[in-house]
């Protein structure tokens, strides 16, 4: 009754490499029997074939599938044109869903490549310097499932009067005695910044170590050259380093936007969209596995994908220059 | 060195299938949603039906159910077995083709003789069961702290008391510098559902069960007045700061199994908690010296129409099947008998659905109350939440949290459900 799992893992970890192996056999037998030009045209194309298979099964497919899906009803039965797509524009919850996404792309990428990028100056000239990047860097490593369950600890909400567990609301109640404390995370005016914070902390570190590799190689000549011209290091910072780091700058964005666009975990383990925290990737889910309605979450999951479409082109674009360059 | 490759390969294609001799071992995979304790009395029960058979009982938990359920249906690998929190998803899946019909895999003469027809008519999608109740809840129960009583000097509310009984109760205890009620709706991503089974103890009190059915069946517009009223007559107690416990803030922000606490910390800050049956398990844990009605205790919701007076909602979590095999039919079998059941009625709170179970099982007297309020209501109805389809329980369960953060908006938010309602049940 049951597949054995294992026993299928196993199979298709030899199964795959030497089916692998007999098709390039075959295929080498292939071009070794035409003449040398035909060959020479065949070999790469032979060698390239299983990859691009792959990603057509597995990427390519699935894409024009989700699109064409999109324009179908909910069980995937009918077409029903635009629908689906003028539902997200019009919707007022698909509304706040889409300005939350917005209240992220902003504040979210902006905080971190501003922290990211004063940390790795100022931490540059200290000579502990490795332990306080370390210490920007570590909530990276933990998962955002982690990261959101740890947040709601800290944004623990207790009524005025009793001991606040919370250590948000706790450490504002000592310091400021009329504070009144706040349920972060249920009141409108500050969830979203809220679970935007939650982001900020777990990516600046990223944005950190990238800014500051890019920081490292600037040449010091240049800067001393500065110096020596009298320039102060507020003007080398805004004159010198920050053109110099522009591609860096650059290619840290677009990787933080494209990341954000797809943010999904915070908000799902800390308030699940309630109250106008909603975003694009979880309305999908929603739609997808609690509502199935296939049109809807593929419409989603389309937007979603043209979104982030211009943002990688100029993030490989970028990287492209860049290596180019060196 | 091309040779010894292969050779590798073969090597490791002979040990697969070597290894797959031994695993014709019988597992049953079961998709449930417990954890902790509930999941220990479900393995123990499982234990005993391996130890007679020789068959395995994995069970695979998640509280995301719904989603799982969904994606592993659709994907053509589903479990063998399914413990559904609710008939609503009974319902989609059976109608979907997805599940087994029970009276094939059932001796149907002992389920007869074990299940009340209620029960079975719960079950039953179309003229056929699909689902087996088990693991039952009395919802709606009033929970609260006989000390506290006798200290401020208040009237212990009796079985009979009601609504307007509980508002001057509720005006005493505010006087007497307490908050009357502690309530938390935060449940993850099911935020809200607490809520739900306020408005549905309500909905029954002051509508009755027709109109409870035509509601869940979405034949009731949420904008009507028989629904609105009864989100204001809640609105007494959550739109009032006084009458619940820190007032719209605490009620979003705090986990409905914390929020039984107010009641016992010293001192206590509030009088009265409005959960299922379960919630002993919760106040027990977190409070591991407090005896079961000496120091805690439960009356009914109170009545508001006395024609709907000995009305009870209760819920349950209802097996699905979705395998037809011998195992499962054994499996099934020994889920629906006596000797399973027992395992819930001494284990964990929870109520046995199999009537033939009795009550000296139940491991304390509040559970044995409140199996005995199930046995001999007049009138029992389900969760009317957990029957809706999921997008419109979800939406329910959203439209709470709103509420109770601004209960101004009461009409906006009924418009928006009422516009689900119109999308979902076309």
């Amino acid at each position: 009754m049951h597949t054995n799992y294992i026993l299928l893992a196993i199979i298709a970890l030899a199964v795959i490499p030497i089916f692998l192996w007999v098709y390039l056999l075959i295929s080498e037998w292939i071009a070794s029997h035409t003449n040398r030009r035909a060959a020479s045209i065949l070999r790469p194309w032979f060698w390239i074939l299983p990859a691009i298979s792959l990603l057509v099964v597995f990427l390519v497919y699935p894409v024009i599938n989700t699109i064409v899906l999109s324009f179908m009803d909910s069980r995937s039965e009918n077409f029903v044109g635009l629908k689906n797509y003028i539902y997200i524009f019009t919707d007022p919850n698909m509304l706040i869903v889409l300005r939350n996404n917005l209240l992220w792309l902003v504040f979210f990428t902006a905080a971190c490549l501003v922290l990211g990028l004063v940390i790795a100056v100022l931490s540059d000239r200290v000579r502990y310097e490795s332990v306080a990047k370390a210490a920007i860097f570590l909530p990276m490593a933990i998962s955002f499932v982690a990261a959101g369950v740890i947040w709601r600890f800290m944004y623990e909400y207790r009524p005025a009067g009793s001991t606040q567990i919370g250590t948000v609301n706790a450490i504002l109640t000592t310091l400021l005695p009329n504070f009144e404390p706040r349920a972060w995370l249920f009141d409108r005016s500050t969830n979203n910044a809220a679970l935007i914070v939650v982001g900020i902390w777990m990516w600046t570190g990223f944005a950190m170590v990238i800014l500051s590799a890019g920081l490292k190689g600037i040449s010091v000549d240049v800067l001393e050259a500065a110096r020596i011209d009298g320039a102060g290091e507020v003007a080398i910072f805004f004159k010198i380093i920050l053109p110099l780091m522009m591609p860096t700058i650059t290619v840290v964005a677009t990787t933080l936007i494209i990341n954000v666009l797809k943010v999904f975990d915070i908000v799902y383990v800390m308030t699940n969209g309630n109250l106008g925290t909603e975003v694009i990737a979880n309305r999908m889910y929603k739609e997808m596995f609690n509502y199935r309605n296939y049109g809807r979450a593929s419409a989603i999951a389309t937007l979603l994908l043209f979104a982030i479409i211009p943002v990688m082109i100029m993030n490989i674009k970028r990287f492209n220059a860049e290596e180019g360059n060196e | 060195m091309k040779r010894k490759t292969l050779i590798l390969l073969l090597a490791i294609v002979s040990a697969g299938v070597a290894l797959a001799a031994p695993a014709s071992q019988k597992t049953i995979n079961f998709l449930g949603v417990w954890g902790g304790q509930e999941a220990e009395v479900f393995n123990a029960m499982a234990k005993q039906f391996e130890d007679k058979t020789g068959i395995k009982v994995e069970l695979e938990a998640t509280r995301d159910l719904d989603a799982v359920i969904t994606t592993r249906v659709e994907a053509g690998n589903p479990p063998d077995i399914a413990g559904l929190p609710g008939p609503g998803k009974l319902i989609e899946l059976a109608q979907a083709g997805k599940l087994v019909e029970l009276s094939k895999i059932l001796d149907m003469k002992e389920f007869d003789k074990n299940y009340s027809s209620g029960w079975k008519s719960l079950g039953t999608v179309d003229g056929k069961l699909y689902g087996v109740f088990m693991k039952a809840a009395t919802k709606g129960l009033v929970w609260y702290n006989p000390k506290t009583f006798k200290d401020k000097d208040l009237p212990v509310p009796t079985n009979e008391w009601t609504w307007d009984q509980m508002m001057a109760l509720s005006k005493q205890a505010i006087a007497k510098g307490i908050s009357p009620w502690s309530i938390g709706i935060e449940s993850g991503a099911a935020s809200g559902w607490v809520g739900t089974d306020w408005l549905e103890n309500i909905f029954l009190r002051v509508n009755g069960p027709d109109k409870y059915r035509d509601w869940y069946e979405g034949k009731l517009a949420w904008t009507s007045p028989e629904v609105k009223k009864v989100w204001e007559i809640w609105g007494q107690i959550v739109a009032d700061p006084k009458m619940a416990y820190g007032g719209s803030r605490y009620i979003n922000s705090t986990n409905f199994g914390n929020a039984a606490s107010p009641l016992f910390t010293k001192p206590p800050q509030a009088l009265l908690h409005q959960q299922a049956s379960f919630i002993q398990g919760f106040i027990m844990d977190q409070f591991p010296t407090l005896k079961p009605v000496e120091d805690f205790d439960f009356v009914a919701f109170p009545a508001i129409d006395p024609r709907y007076s000995k009305a009870v909602e209760a819920a349950a979590d209802v097996i699905a099947v979705f395998r037809d095999t011998p195992e499962v039919k054994a499996f099934v079998n020994y889920l629906t008998s006596a000797e399973a059941q027992a395992f819930w009625a001494a284990g964990t709170g929870a109520l046995a659905t199999n009537k033939n179970v009795s009550l000296v099982f139940y491991s304390d007297p509040l559970i044995r109350r409140a199996a005995d309020i199930l046995n001999k209501s007049e009138i029992v109805v389900f969760d009317a939440s957990d029957m809706m389809k999921s997008e419109m329980n979800a939406a329910f369960w959203s439209a709470v949290v709103s509420y109770v953060e601004n209960p101004k908006n009461l009409d906006s938010i009924l418009a928006q459900l009422e516009k689900v309602r119109k999308e979902v049940y076309r």
